[in-house]
C-alpha cells in the first residue's frame, strides 16, 4: 500500500491479484448475486485506491479490506429495503435474506450433494444466517483471526467467537447429515 | 466452550474443504470490473502525483480516532491565531503557529480573521512570517477533499470544493472512502460524460459476427469518455467458448472484437487508441451468450 500510495501502480496489481479472489468469494458468497457482488467489489478497490494515501498499517491490510468489504455489505442489505435483526440462532435474518431480490433459487440440499461434496458445502454455507455466514467467510475466506473479525464487525471477542462456533457447528452438522 | 484439539482440527478440515470448494467453484469478477478497478487505481495514482493530497499527521483512512485528533487539530490551530493576534500589542518573540488543521472552513475564518489585522502587526517580522504561515496552511487545506466533522463545517467544506473541483466529482466520507454507483451516475448525468473509464459489453448472436442493431449506443460512454480525455485508451477483449474447436472459436471472437473495433472508429475514435487484445476463454457452451461477447474497457495511463 505504501508503495502504491507513493505512485507504484504495479504495487496495487500485485496488492490485487492478492487479494482478488477471497475478497470476490467473501462478497459473492454473501449477496449470491454477480452483479450485485461486481458493484460492492468495485467499491471496495475503488475506495481501497482513493484511501491508499492515508492507509496507515496499524492493522494488516486484509482486515481493513474485509472491514471495508464488510460495510458495504450491510448498506447492500439495508438498501435492498430490509431491516436485518443481528440475533444469535438468525432464523428471522435467514428469512428476510430470502426475501431479497434476485437471490439464486436453491434446491434442497439433499438434491444437491449426490456426487458434489463441494457444491454441498457451498450450499450449505449460503443457507448459514447472514452474521454467522459473514463471521465463517471472514474467516474461511479472509483468514482473519476472530479478534480481527470482531474488530472488523464490530462486535465483541466472544460474539465473534460465539458466531463462528456456530457457523462451523451447523456446517459440520448440515455435511454429516447429507454428505 | 474450550476448543479442544479434536474440535480444532475439526475446524480447520471444515475451512479446507470450504476453500478446496470455493476455488473449484471458477467464480470470479467481470472482466469488466477487473478493468474498471485497474482504470482507477492509475487514475488515482496520476492524480495523487499532479498534486500532493497529504497532509502531516492528517487521519489515517484505517485510524480509528480521526475524530478526536481533527477536534484536537482545531484547539490547537484556535490557541495558536490567538497567540498571533495578542502579540501585535508587544515587541515579544513569537512561538510560531502549529498548523495542525484538521477543519478547512474553520481555518479559513481564522485565516480571514488574522488577515484582517495583518497590517497592525507587520512591523514585527515574526508575526508577519507567522501569520503568512497560517495563510498558507489554510489554503494548502482549502484544496484537501472534505472531512466530515460537524455538519456546518462539512457543509462549507463541500461547498468550497464543488467549485474548486470537476463539477463531475463525486463526494464521500473520509471514513469509507468509497464512491456508491449512484453517486456516479448522478454526475453523469450533470456533466453529459462519464466521471470514471467506463466499461462496455457487447453481446453477438450465435454463429455471428456481426454487431446488432444499437450497438454503438452501447459503446456510447466509452465513446463520450476517450473524446474527454487525449490520454485514455480501449482494450477491446473477445471472449470464446470452451467447447467445440478452440481456434476456429478464437478466431470467431477475434473476428467480433474486430467488428467492435470498427464501430468504435466509425463513431470517432481513433484507431491507434484502439487495442485489440488475446481473446479470453469461457467457460459454457457457445449458446451462453457471454461466450460470444465482446467487453471494452478504457485504461488512463
Amino acid at each position: 500500500m505504501a508503495r502504491y500510495a507513493a505512485g507504484d501502480v504495479a504495487a496495487f496489481d500485485t496488492l490485487y491479484e492478492r487479494h482478488e479472489l477471497k475478497l470476490w468469494r467473501y462478497l459473492q458468497r454473501s449477496v449470491r448475486n454477480q452483479a450485485t457482488a461486481d458493484e460492492l467489489m468495485q467499491e471496495v478497490w475503488f475506495a481501497v485506491a482513493r484511501e491508499a494515501h492515508r492507509y496507515q498499517p496499524t492493522a494488516r491490510f486484509t482486515t481493513w479490506l474485509f472491514t471495508l468489504a464488510h460495510h458495504r455489505l450491510i448498506d447492500a442489505f439495508r438498501a435492498a429495503g430490509r431491516q436485518l435483526q443481528l440475533v444469535e440462532g438468525g432464523a428471522e435474518s435467514q428469512q428476510l435474506l430470502e426475501q431479497l431480490p434476485e437471490v439464486a433459487s436453491r434446491e434442497p440440499l439433499q438434491q444437491t450433494v449426490a456426487g458434489d461434496q463441494a457444491r454441498a458445502i457451498l450450499d450449505a454455507v449460503g443457507r448459514l444466517p447472514v452474521e454467522q455466514r459473514d463471521t465463517f467467510l471472514m474467516q474461511a475466506e479472509g483468514e482473519l483471526s476472530v479478534e480481527e473479525i470482531a474488530t472488523a464487525t464490530g462486535v465483541s471477542f466472544e460474539t465473534a467467537k460465539s458466531r463462528l462456533r456456530y457457523a462451523r457447528g451447523k456446517l459440520q452438522e448440515w455435511l454429516q447429515e447429507y454428505v | 466452550m474450550k476448543e479442544t484439539p479434536s474440535s480444532d482440527e475439526s475446524n480447520q478440515g471444515l475451512s479446507e474443504r470450504y476453500r478446496q470448494a470455493s476455488a473449484a467453484d471458477g467464480s470470479r469478477p467481470s472482466d469488466a470490473v477487473r478493468a474498471a478497478i485497474r482504470a482507477e487505481a492509475r487514475l488515482q495514482a496520476t492524480e495523487r502525483a499532479a498534486k500532493p493530497t497529504v497532509l502531516p499527521n492528517a487521519p489515517a483512512a484505517n485510524d480509528s480516532h480521526w475524530r478526536l485528533r481533527a477536534v484536537a487539530g482545531l484547539v490547537v490551530v484556535a490557541i495558536g491565531v490567538a497567540v498571533v493576534l495578542q502579540v501585535g500589542r508587544q515587541p515579544a518573540s513569537i512561538p510560531p503557529a502549529q498548523p495542525q488543521v484538521q477543519s478547512a472552513a474553520r481555518v479559513d475564518n481564522d485565516a480571514a480573521s488574522a488577515k484582517t489585522t495583518a497590517p497592525a502587526v507587520t512591523a514585527v517580522p515574526e508575526i508577519a512570517a507567522n501569520t503568512a504561515r497560517v495563510e498558507a496552511s489554510a489554503a494548502r487545506i482549502a484544496r484537501q477533499p472534505p472531512i466530515e466533522i460537524a455538519a456546518d463545517v462539512r457543509d462549507k467544506a463541500e461547498t468550497r470544493d464543488k467549485k474548486a473541483a470537476e463539477p463531475a466529482a463525486p463526494s464521500y466520507t473520509a471514513a469509507s472512502g468509497a464512491v456508491r454507483a449512484s453517486d456516479m451516475a448522478v454526475a453523469s448525468a450533470v456533466t453529459g460524460a462519464p466521471v470514471l473509464p467506463p466499461a462496455a459489453q457487447v453481446n453477438f448472436a450465435r454463429d455471428s459476427d456481426q454487431l446488432a442493431p444499437g450497438v454503438p449506443e452501447a459503446l456510447r460512454d466509452v465513446v463520450v469518455y476517450l473524446k474527454a480525455h487525449d490520454s485514455a485508451r480501449a482494450g477491446v477483449t473477445g471472449h470464446y467458448t470452451s467447447s467445440g474447436d478452440a481456434a476456429t472459436e478464437r478466431d470467431s471472437a477475434l473476428r467480433r472484437a474486430a467488428a467492435v473495433q470498427a464501430s468504435l472508429v466509425a463513431l470517432g475514435v481513433a484507431g491507434s487508441r484502439i487495442e485489440v487484445m488475446q481473446p479470453v476463454q469461457t467457460q459454457g457452451s457457445a449458446d451462453r451468450p457471454e461466450t460470444r461477447r465482446v467487453e471494452v474497457s478504457v485504461v488512463v495511463p
